[in-house]
């Protein structure tokens, strides 16, 4: 399909509209463009060196303490075993570093979660900075 | 019918609000002043809020991102284009990595000129 040189350069998502008539389908002439957010134009700066990091992804999660230094969480998202989570009790508001030792589904209330079963193994020192934090 | 009844809960144990944080090692593909394209070797949940730390030529950058789309790149085994959206959280802070890159802008707009 040739552009217009002019379309061409637009940018975004076309949408053809099918309106009904007469019990047949017609595709218009016209297209609309969805408006985007205008990301897209923006300019892209590449980095010429490797810049590796870290992204952490928070999520709520309904959580209780067991007696034996366990955390039993019920979370949307399952965690694979062995895997080093920080967890903050808001209510303590202290900061835990656990392991997951088990995940399994449940049905909360009708809607499929995870719980997650986590073995402490040291305290973050509470910190401003939601990204960092020292361990003990 | 009967209903079974329930166990008695335990007065002591008692569920609360948590947060728990997930870290994931990325690597920084390019950047714009709305947001920035990482690359990583497990999916990310599409909306899902997350911190962003990198270090860039000694300087440790931190912002608040929103997860927009992430896509599986074909033959490169468990590797996952993520594109995030910064959020503004926070105000603009010599730490954040929203203020460098409007620096790096800024010298890029210079060499133009000259």
């Amino acid at each position: 399909m040739k552009l217009h040189p002019a379309r061409a350069r637009r940018r975004g998502t076309f949408l053809a509209i099918l309106p009904r008539t007469g019990g047949a389908i017609i595709a218009t002439p016209f297209r609309l463009e969805v408006t985007m957010l205008g990301r897209r134009s923006h300019i892209r700066i590449s980095l010429e060196s490797d810049a590796e990091g870290v992204l952490s992804i928070a999520r709520d999660i309904s959580v209780r303490t067991t007696g034996d230094g366990h955390l039993v969480a019920i979370s949307r998202d399952a965690a694979a075993i062995g895997e080093r989570v920080r967890v903050l009790l808001a209510d303590d508001e202290v900061t835990l570093v656990a392991e997951v030792i088990e995940s399994k589904p449940v049905i909360c209330d009708g809607a499929v979660r995870h719980r997650l079963v986590m073995r402490c193994s040291g305290r973050d020192v509470v910190s401003s900075n939601r990204a960092g934090g020292r361990q003990e | 019918m009967k209903r079974p009844r329930a166990l008695p809960e335990d007065p002591r144990v008692s569920d609360q609000l948590g947060v728990m944080t997930r870290e994931r090692h990325v690597r920084l593909l390019n950047c714009s002043v709305s947001g920035c394209l990482l690359e990583t070797n497990c999916r990310l949940p599409v909306g899902a809020i997350a911190s962003i730390r990198v270090t860039i030529d000694g300087r440790e950058l931190t912002d608040d991102v929103q997860i927009t789309r992430c896509q599986p790149i074909a033959g490169a085994g468990d590797t996952y284009h993520v594109g995030a959206q910064f959020l503004w959280t926070q105000p603009l802070v010599r730490q954040s990595l929203r203020s460098a890159l409007r620096a790096a802008r800024g010298e890029l707009a210079a060499t133009i000129d000259l």
